[in-house]
């Protein structure tokens, strides 16, 4: 057992204020534990003193002069005064404060009986946001990197080497990007979303992936001659098929419009 | 703590101020001690018995006869309390002990005790009143009034639960700071 859930537990020492199963397992674990046994000592110091300022309970040096008082001020308001104020027995709250505190109340239930699970949701929470930083770090430096090489290619087409470790271009592949990597695009100064949605719609249309890599490649020749000589098998990597298309949706109008007419561009 | 007999209430409840008096001979040096043993001070503490008191009076009618009148008249104590804190707060008053308050009669009370005994309670009844006003509150009506955790969760409108956690969080700072006492020797 753990002792400092323990020593909290030997704090509520006063009858019903543990469960007789509670109460046996801690004296079973003081039998055995020093340290918490010296606890409950001390513990029990303490209630000896406590005890002393019970039985003295302090009383009034002038008991009949308060009542007479109570009775004076009773006497002397008006008939009509009971229950014209508001109610004290219906504002049954100690505190307004305290009284609106209800979740306030059920969280330091739960605290105190449950520091456990306290702990366990600040690591959970903890590791939902590791994760995030880390994905979001990992999606980012993959942009950066697919940005400098294309921008390589732009400039020296003659430089463009074909990346082979992409993931192949499928509709699983683009279900597992998260929908920020789709994102949106700018052209000029029109900001145009490209949704997952819409790049899903192509896959669907075209069920060969190699063949609707050399669609885009195709429609991306003929927009930016400057990257012509750009190898189909570069396309297999579906995150960068997707960089392109978020530059440049109007490679999915394209494509969809030709659809629509039963074209290939 | 008995209730009072239904026909006193009935009585009070019509406007018999004797009925009602008997009421107050009941309850009014339970609601003192409490009121004292919170506030530290007799004057406050005679002050909030006489409102509670008044307030009964008042909402009498509202009092339902089929729940303990010592939660609801408890109730009533520990909300003047907190008020008499407040005003006291807004009047930068810090609260300061009643000489002739609970310690200095507890010799009268209770002769035998020594002078450094007398001086610890009194030292102990001013840590008490340094917790902060709910933990306070629990404490005096668990601990020192001697109520159950039902009763003490009824009257502060608190789930048991709480309860126990404020007495738990007062124990541990009274007992922590009654060692450093024993290890000053006092």
């Amino acid at each position: 057992m753990n002792c400092k859930r323990n020593q909290k537990w030997l704090h509520l020492y006063r009858e019903g204020e543990l469960s007789g199963r509670r109460a046996k397992s801690l004296n079973r674990h003081i039998e055995r534990c020093p340290e918490c046994a010296a606890v409950r000592k001390r513990i029990a110091r303490m209630e000896a003193t406590v005890g002393r300022i019970r039985v003295n309970a302090p009383q009034s040096e002038h008991p009949e002069m308060i009542r007479n008082r109570i009775m004076d001020a009773i006497a002397s308001l008006p008939r009509d005064s009971r229950r014209a104020e508001t109610s004290v027995a219906q504002n049954d709250g100690l505190n307004p404060k305290w009284k609106s505190d209800r979740f306030g109340r059920f969280a330091l239930g739960i605290l105190f009986h449950a520091r456990r699970i306290r702990f366990g949701l600040a690591i959970a929470a903890a590791m939902i946001v590791l994760v995030f930083f880390v994905q979001e770090s990992m999606i980012l430096s993959r942009i950066s990197r697919l940005e400098d090489r294309m921008s390589t290619v732009a400039m020296n087409p003659a430089a463009a080497t074909p990346m082979r470790s992409g993931i192949p271009l499928t509709l699983a592949g683009i279900r597992n990007i998260p929908e920020a990597a789709v994102g949106a695009a700018a052209i000029g100064e029109e900001w145009i979303t490209v949704r997952r949605a819409d790049i899903e719609t192509l896959l669907r249309s075209v069920q060969d992936s190699r063949r609707f890599n050399a669609l885009i490649l195709k429609i991306i020749q003929k927009q930016y001659p400057a990257i012509r000589q750009l190898d189909e098998e570069m396309f297999l990597d579906s995150e960068k098929v997707i960089r392109l298309l978020r530059e440049n949706p109007m490679i999915i109008r394209q494509f969809l419009q030709s659809s629509e007419t039963g074209g290939r561009t | 703590m008995n209730a009072p007999g239904y026909e006193l209430f009935q009585r009070s409840r019509n406007g018999d101020a004797e009925a009602f008096r008997r009421i107050v001979e009941s309850h009014q040096s339970y609601a003192f001690a409490i009121a004292f043993r919170f506030l530290g001070n007799e004057a406050d503490a005679e002050d909030v018995v006489q409102e509670s008191f008044i307030n009964v009076w008042k909402h009498l009618a509202d009092y339902d006869p089929r729940k303990k009148f010592s939660t609801w008249l408890y109730r009533i104590v520990a909300n003047r309390c907190l008020d008499c804190i407040k005003s006291r707060n807004r009047r930068r008053e810090s609260g300061p002990m009643d000489p002739e308050g609970v310690d200095s009669r507890q010799s009268i009370e209770d002769p035998e005790k020594t002078g450094d005994d007398r001086e610890r309670l009194k030292l102990v009844n001013a840590l008490v009143r340094e917790l902060p006003e709910k933990q306070r509150l629990v404490f005096i009506l668990r601990d020192l009034q001697d109520l159950s955790i039902e009763e003490t969760s009824g009257i502060l409108t608190i789930s048991k639960a709480s309860v126990k956690s404020n007495l738990f969080h007062a124990r541990k700072f009274l007992r922590e700071r009654i060692e450093q006492l024993d290890k000053k020797g006092l």
